[in-house]
């Protein structure tokens, strides 16, 4: 294949951006990471955004669990290897006490991984998910991302439970002229 | 000081914090001495000072305390950091600290071994930091961390090995727990209802 270079797709950030403020979202914790780097800068200049940066995503989670319990709209910016470090913490506290929090990462197992060393990432994030019975959606076109979001938190509010938007390489890259 | 000790010397100076609790006897012992719709039980090893911090920051207007345990905070000991950097003026650790794991045979932790959670909870960059070892250290101490406009952390150092039961079983599960809390928060003004689906949610255009 020949040799393809991407650079970040700003305006797609812009509309995730925009979208998570649709969304009501007012509180980020987050643990940064390359693929979602442009959403959390402009998460990070919003004023009426409080944002925390946790060491970890089970951490992040568990401030998210304690923020929404607590009257907070909370999301949780995060690669989405961070799935694998917060199985516990899901299962716990999303499904034992039914706490509930938006989550939004980056998608390795979306068409167009290009590391490797994501290969695990790819295999189990979303059986991850599945299997802890965590609804969870992927956006595959940019124009759906407003919609998919709000939906997202409302099942966030309504049902209780943590929800995660998986975000895959073409949304958020695109490829250099 | 023993465990209960310090519990009820917690429980007794409470009027209206908001407290999360971690795993094990603390629960037992807090529900036994003062049990309240906001006190949130039986958070698992690691979550409860995670847990506290979140909400903490979402209600600043309230204390929060989080009664957390040695070998829970061991766990997670990157949120003294995020505290640290992200300060939440409203809330305080109480770390019992008995230098083992109590619920299942008093294996000693990290802490039991001469970590210094204190130490480690100050290097982190928590301002207020306090390590007692009677009642009325501890009294003190809560009374003066809770009254500060910044993150406190108490060590309060309890005897370690067997101790009394108060209570068999908590007599609420894990979600009984949440939801009852969530209310409380409700009759305190701290938050609004719960969103639920009503009927004038879904309406037709005419």
């Amino acid at each position: 294949m020949r040799e393809k270079k991407f650079v970040y797709n700003l305006n797609n950030a812009k509309i995730i951006y925009n979208a998570i403020k649709s969304a009501g979202i007012n509180f980020v914790i987050y643990v940064p990471e390359t693929w979602t780097r442009e959403i959390l800068k402009l998460l990070l200049h919003d004023k009426d955004i409080e944002a925390v940066n946790a060491t970890g995503e089970a951490e992040a989670m568990a401030i998210a669990a304690g923020a929404s319990l607590g009257g907070k709209t909370p999301m949780v910016l995060m690669e989405g290897s961070g799935y694998g470090t917060s199985i516990y913490v899901l299962s716990r506290l999303g499904l034992m006490h039914h706490m509930s929090w938006l989550i939004m990462s980056s998608h390795a197992g979306g068409l167009g991984e290009l590391g490797f060393y994501h290969w695990d990432i790819r295999l189990t994030a979303e059986p991850l998910l599945s299997t802890l019975l965590i609804p969870h959606c992927t956006i595959q076109r940019i124009d759906e991302a407003e919609t998919l979001i709000i939906e997202a938190q409302l099942t966030v509010e309504g049902q209780k439970v943590p929800m995660a938007v998986l975000l895959p390489h073409h949304i958020l890259w695109q490829e250099a002229k | 000081m023993t465990h209960f000790e310090a519990v009820q010397t917690i429980a007794h100076r409470l009027t209206n914090e908001l407290v999360v609790v971690s795993v094990g006897y603390t629960n037992l012992e807090l529900h036994s001495v003062k049990d309240s719709k906001l006190n949130l039980y039986a958070i698992q090893m690691s979550l409860a000072t995670p847990v506290a911090f979140g909400l903490a920051k979402a209600i600043p207007s309230r204390k929060v305390i989080s009664l957390d345990g040695d070998g829970s905070l061991l766990m997670g000991l990157g949120i003294l950091s995020t505290i640290a950097t992200h300060p939440a003026k409203n809330l305080v650790i109480v770390l019992l600290d008995n230098g083992c794991y109590a619920a299942c045979g008093w294996y000693s932790t990290g802490s039991g071994r001469g970590s210094d959670l204190a130490g480690i909870a100050s290097a982190a960059g928590i301002p207020h930091v306090r390590t007692v070892a009677t009642p009325q250290d501890l009294a003190t101490a809560f009374d003066e961390l809770l009254g500060k406009d910044e993150p406190g952390f108490i060590r309060a150092k309890v005897e370690s090995g067997p101790q009394s039961t108060v209570l068999d079983q908590l007599p609420l599960d894990r979600l009984e727990s949440t939801f009852r809390f969530r209310q409380g928060l409700v009759e305190e003004g701290l938050v609004g209802q719960w969103r639920e689906a009503r009927l004038d949610h879904y309406t037709s255009p005419r």
